[in-house]
């Protein structure tokens, strides 16, 4: 399949916006609690809204993540062999992140 | 020449830095950097669902200056890595982009984030 790299451009600048309206949204909504105390954050998170859009949240900035390291990988590996490992690598960690991060979710809700 | 040898682009050995490109690679630097924060995010997100004990185990292990000026370094790349984002779609529909203008957009962004950074610090009273 041939890859689209206006679609890939477009979709990182949807994905940027759409984390930085979520992010000043959360930034607001959590700043009335004390993030040192486990009782008021657990309980923070234990709003079916607050975490769902903070799964939003993840999700756009690690999709926006990807996208932006296959472009840095792009640009400055040329080594096959290289870039198909970093690109494993990569991959990996954001999808051992996004496991946590999920897990976590579902065990605070 | 094959493909394998080619030079990296941008090409970083032949272009004579200047602000707008000294403030592009920064882009990408902060960019790489900011996934250091979030598999932190992750961790303390990790340690929250596994209960009180890790919990207050993570706030304290981050209880620390070294963990302090990454999280204030942290807060700096990202609020760089957002307006700069910004500027950058601000050129996508062609504001802004003449070299003048790029190399002001360019210092006031620096000027910016910095300030915001300071703010956002004394806020959040990670030094407290």
């Amino acid at each position: 399949m041939k890859y689209n790299y206006s679609t890939t451009w477009l979709f990182q600048k949807l994905l940027a916006l759409i984390f930085l309206f979520l992010l000043i949204y959360l930034t607001f909504s959590i700043n009335n609690i004390s993030l040192n105390s486990y009782n008021e954050t657990s309980y923070w998170f234990s709003n079916k809204l607050n975490s769902f859009l903070f799964f939003v949240l993840f999700t756009s900035i690690l999709l926006h993540s990807n996208l932006g390291l296959n472009s840095i990988i792009d640009d400055y590996i040329h080594k096959r062999e290289l870039k198909k490992i970093i690109i494993i690598l990569k991959n990996s960690f954001l999808v051992a992140i996004y496991i946590v991060v999920v897990f976590s979710l579902i065990l605070l809700t | 020449m094959k493909k394998s040898e080619l030079p990296i682009s941008p090409h970083l050995q032949i272009y004579k830095p200047q602000i707008t490109s000294i403030l592009s690679i920064t882009h990408r630097v902060t960019g790489l950097c900011l996934n250091f924060l979030i598999f932190f995010v992750s961790l303390w997100l990790l340690s929250l669902s596994l209960g009180e004990t890790s919990y207050n185990y993570f706030i304290e292990f981050s209880n620390n200056l070294f963990m302090k000026l990454i999280m204030s370094i942290g807060i700096f790349g990202f609020l760089y890595h957002a307006m700069n984002g910004i500027r950058h779609i601000f050129w996508d529909f062609v504001f802004l982009l003449n070299n003048k203008s790029a190399s002001i957009s360019g210092i006031m962004l620096v000027l910016l984030s910095l300030g915001l950074s300071v703010l956002l610090i004394l806020k959040i009273g990670i030094f407290l």
